[in-house]
Formats: C-alpha cells, structure tokens, sequence
C-alpha cells in the first residue's frame, strides 16, 4: 500500500480522472480508484470527501443531487471545462515530476 | 449500521450544525455503509467490516480544515486562570455591593415610616409637621444616596469582564477549579437562601401584631417588616449574586452560548424599551394626573420583554434544529 504522503498531490487528478467518461458518485469513485491501483491505494473517506470540497469551490467539478437504485439520496459530481483543462494541466505537471525523480532512482 | 452513525456522530460532535456538515456526514454515512454492506457481501463478519471501514476512515481533521471550519470547542477567545480568580474577587466585591444597597435602602424606608410613626404618635411634639417630614426626607437621603453609590461602585467592579459576555473556552484546568468553588460554596448558598425565606415570609407577622396592638403603631410593624424583608433581599443578592458569577463563567443557566446571544438582544431593545415606559410613566402622571392606572406600564414591559425573550428563544432553536 502506497502511503498517502506521497500521492497527496495527486488525489485530485485521480478523481477528475473517474469523472472524465461520465458523472459519478463518493463511494463508486473510491471504489474505482481501489481496483485502478489493483488495491495498492485506498483513498481515505476524508481526502475523498475534502478534495470534493476543495474541487467543487475551485469550479472543477459540480454536484447535484439525486435519488440512487435503492431510493437513497445521493450527491453526483460531473467535471466542468475549466475541471478538464486542469486535468491536463496536472497531467503535464506530473510527466515532469516522473522525469526529474527518474533521474535520480537506480538499481542498486 | 448504527456503529457506524455512533461513530460519525461522535467525530462531528464538535462541528457547528449547519446545512453543509449535515449533507456532508449524510453523504459520508452512506459511502461508509455501502462500503460495509460490499465486504460483508464478499464473506467479512460484521466486525471485520465495521474495522476495515473504520481504518479508512482517514483523519477528521483534514476535513475540517478544507471546509475552513473551526472545531465549536475552540473559541477564539482563552480566559486565564489568573482572570477567572480576578473575577471571582470582583464578583464577590460587587455583590456585597449590590447587597449592603439594597439593604440601605430597605432600612432607609423603614426608618422614614418609623419617624412618620413616632411624628404620628407625638414624638416630636415641639416640632412641625414640615420639619419633621425634611427630617424624614433627610434620613432617607441619607440611606439611599450611599445605596446609589453602592450600586454604581458594584457595576464597575464587575465592568471589566465584558469578555465573559462572548464565546470564550476556559484555560485548561480552570474548569475544574471553577465547579470546586462553586460546590464549596453550594452550602453557604442554601444555608442563606433557606435563611432568606424564612425572614420574607415571617415579615409580615411583623405588620400583624403591629395592627393588633392598634393603628397607630402600624407604621411600626411595617419598618420592622421591611429591615427583614431587607435582610431577606441582603442574602438573595448576596448569594445569588456570586453564584450567578460562576454561572457565567462555567455558561450554565442564564449563560449559555444561546441564552447570552439572547440576553444581548434583549438588553438591546431593553435600553429603548425601559426609558420610554418610564417616559410615558411621568407624563401621563404628571401631565394627565393618571397615576391610578399608568403604573400598568411596568407590568406590561416586564410581560412584553418575558415574551420577546421566549420568542427570540423558539426562534433560534428551530433555525438550529435545520
């Protein structure tokens, strides 16, 4: 399991990953991010629920309200434009960081 | 899955509730029991799920600091040990003050009514009735002037405690200083309030047997009515006076986060309200010469004022329950 100190920068990136192909939910979200990582991440309640705070109020994604299959009240949350264009940027963000720390890791 | 809302009751126990932290821990209890509901589905016992589901739970501060919220228990506002003791004293001081005041002038009237009494039964024979009335204005002047000085030298030592008007936490530790002096001090209260009922409802055997022995010693037993009933107002004041002190710094009763929000709205209108009933008191007495039903005024703000105090009150815990 990977420890969250070193992925802290990126928890966002991963959900607006899972909102790309359509809208989504708190648990299914977190749920896809368990099985994407082949269980070696789990996104802690909290993170998930913070950086949808942290998301929503910088205008990345929106949330609406709706009742799910067993008639529970559910919020959803869709990525908007500006959502997608930082993705993007955290994207290229991220291929620079590998770039940099690659140049330092070797086998021993 | 009752555990799990026990368990997220208690972490949002120190959150303020409003609309978004309740939408916040629906929503939250919903992933957390969807997530149970899949493990146990997948052959987990009950108390595997509800621990891998508590493990990643993840840290309640985190959340709280993104959504920009302070825990209730951190008031801005750290009242020292040392303040607390400082009030103490001042509390104590003031209402002695406020005590000795109103004893002054209980004993002040008495002692007018008991000079009108001995006025009536001779005592000043060489006297006229106008001297002995500036007399009996004189000693009463004497009484209530000290009472009003009293009064005014209470509310200044208690003045420099506005804070405890606010949302304030004590410094750690102080609590538990505060209920000790406030329980050693229990006995002392009882003992006083018990011994200031008895002398309010023996007061008037006073004004009884006086009448017995005829009318004109009737001013008699109304002075010794009121130096007790001046005794009884001394202790209640006394008393009550000091415990309301550690009331107000512990927020008990009166003292409430909600209550003292209340009281400072109601002290608001009440310093528009008081005036004016006063106002209309000595205008329709001295202008219109309806003294026999003005005083209705008083009753009537104090009824308004118990009525905006309970409104203000149901008010504001509907718009909490939302």
């Amino acid at each position: 399991m990977i420890s969250s100190d070193v992925i802290r920068g990126y928890n966002d990136t991963m959900i607006l990953y899972m909102l790309l192909d359509g809208e989504s939910y708190g648990y299914e979200i977190s749920k896809n991010i368990r099985k994407l990582s082949e269980e070696k991440y789990v996104m802690k309640e909290t993170t998930l629920y913070s950086a949808f705070t942290r998301l929503e109020k910088n205008g990345y994604i929106s949330s609406l309200h709706k009742d799910g299959e067993t008639g529970k009240r559910r919020t959803y949350y869709r990525i908007t434009d500006s959502g997608r264009a930082y993705y993007q940027e955290k994207c290229s963000e991220w291929q620079v960081t590998q770039e940099v720390i690659d140049k330092f890791v070797r086998e021993m | 899955m009752d555990v799990l809302s026990a368990y997220l009751d208690s972490l949002f126990a120190a959150w303020p509730r409003t609309t978004q932290v309740t939408e916040l821990k629906r929503e939250m209890l919903g992933t957390m029991e969807e997530k149970y509901e899949e493990l146990k589905q997948s052959g987990r016992s009950e108390h595997e799920a509800i621990g891998i589901v508590i493990s990643e739970f993840g840290s309640i501060d985190e959340l709280m600091d993104e959504m920009g919220i302070q825990p209730a228990g951190e008031a801005d506002l750290t009242v020292s040990e040392e303040t607390v003791r400082d009030y103490e004293q001042a509390v104590r001081r003031a209402s002695r003050f406020q005590a000795i005041g109103w004893l002054c002038i209980l004993i002040g009237v008495a002692a007018t009514l008991f000079i009108a009494g001995l006025n009536d039964d001779g005592g000043f024979a060489h006297w006229s009735d106008g001297q002995a009335y500036l007399f009996a204005v004189i000693i009463l002047l004497l009484f209530v002037v000290p009472a009003l000085g009293l009064f005014i030298a209470g509310r200044n030592a208690k003045g420099n405690y506005d804070m405890l008007n606010e949302e304030f936490v004590l410094a750690p530790g102080t609590e538990t200083y505060v209920r000790r002096q406030m329980e050693g001090f229990a006995p002392l209260r009882s003992r006083s309030m018990v011994i200031a009922a008895c002398l309010g409802t023996l007061s008037p055997v006073a004004l009884l047997i006086a009448g017995m022995q005829g009318e004109a010693k009737t001013p008699y037993g109304a002075s010794i009515m009121l130096v007790l009933l001046g005794g009884a107002v001394f202790l209640f004041v006394y008393s009550g006076g000091i415990q309301a002190g550690y009331q107000r710094l512990l927020q008990l009763g009166e003292y409430t986060p909600e209550k003292k929000e209340a009281n400072r709205v109601i002290a608001r209108i009440a310093a528009i309200a008081w005036p004016l009933a006063f106002a209309v008191f000595f205008i329709s007495g001295f202008l219109y010469q309806r003294w026999d039903v003005n005083w209705v005024v008083f009753p009537l703000t104090g009824v308004l004022f118990a009525a905006i105090g309970g409104l203000y009150g149901m008010q504001h815990r509907a718009r909490r329950k939302v």
